[in-house]
């Protein structure tokens, strides 16, 4: 509760706020918008849509030729198994309590200096508004 | 008729329209350069440092901004992020830490001064926090959620620097009041 001496007899508060809320004059701007768009970073080029098709073309083409020159599909299955293996022992090894705590210290710290050096370093309902 | 801020948002986002950005700019340089002047305390030229950073950093962002508060009160908050990394970075150079003009000085009640002065004065004899919450609430026009929400600082915390600021103005004022 605020101390009786801080409550404010209304007619007093009316014209105090009166007074603080008379606008300051406006900046002028000489020439500060200017400098801010000749300091923005240069828009990207938007591609243009025939070099996408050209991409996509290319890719499909290059797909193509390489399926044709496969030849006969040859067996994968061993391939497919030892595959299966190494990833069922990275599995494990990365759900070692010691794996784990290192990459949550690791992971951490970074999260840590990038939060520290971010121009985007605000309170966190502002950072909401990006 | 103008275009809304919004309007203009979008137009700078999807046709990377840097005119529209520049109308939003134009729009929003007094308000965001007042702030920042205030926060240095008068000093212009670290003041539109801050800013440009405050609008280049803006435009950057641009395509995130959600419209969950107006953009203005978006910049404020952005303006006051790039001094307070600027406060943290440069601290002896910057004016921030002794804001409070000598005793004995405010109000002055000399014939010649006008209510005007005496106020700007009188802001100054506040802590730093009350000074930026009364110009954040009544230069800039802020709801207090706004500004609890800018500042980073519980609703009750913004409601009691308003409170208390405008106590010690009144004291401060009091030579101006007919009734005292």
């Amino acid at each position: 509760m605020e101390p009786e001496h801080l409550i404010p007899p209304s007619e007093d508060d009316s014209r105090l706020e009166a007074l603080l809320r008379q606008p300051a004059s406006p900046l002028p701007d000489h020439g500060f918008t200017a400098r801010v768009l000749a300091a923005l970073p240069p828009p990207r080029a938007p591609r243009s849509q025939a070099r996408m098709l050209a991409a996509v073309a290319g890719g499909l083409a290059g797909l193509l030729v390489a399926l044709l020159s496969l030849g006969p599909t040859p067996d994968l299955t061993p391939d497919v198994a030892m595959l299966g293996q190494a990833l069922l022992a990275l599995g494990t090894l990365c759900f070692d309590p010691t794996v784990m705590l290192a990459v949550g210290v690791a992971a951490g710290s970074m999260v840590l200096v990038l939060w520290r050096n971010s121009p985007l370093n605000t309170p966190a309902s502002v950072r909401n508004w990006f | 008729m103008n275009p809304s801020d919004a309007a203009l948002i979008s137009q700078a986002v999807a046709a990377g329209d840097p005119a529209a950005y520049g109308e939003l700019v134009l729009r929003h340089q007094s308000a965001v350069r007042q702030f920042l002047r205030h926060l240095a305390r008068g000093d212009a030229a670290l003041a539109d440092d801050l800013a440009q950073d405050t609008f280049v950093q803006a435009y950057r962002s641009l395509a995130g901004f959600r419209g969950d508060s107006g953009f203005r009160t978006w910049l404020l908050g952005i303006a006051h992020n790039r001094w307070r990394n600027a406060r943290r970075q440069q601290r002896p150079q910057l004016p921030l830490d002794d804001p409070r003009v000598p005793e004995g000085s405010v109000p002055a009640a000399a014939a010649n001064s006008d209510l005007r002065h005496d106020l700007t004065a009188a802001l100054r004899q506040l802590s730093p926090d009350e000074q930026t919450v009364l110009h954040l609430g009544y230069q800039q026009g802020l709801t207090h959620p706004e500004i609890a929400t800018l500042l980073d600082l519980p609703l009750g915390t913004v409601k009691t620097h308003l409170t208390r600021g405008k106590a010690k103005l009144r004291e401060l004022l009091a030579p101006w009041n007919p009734n005292t």
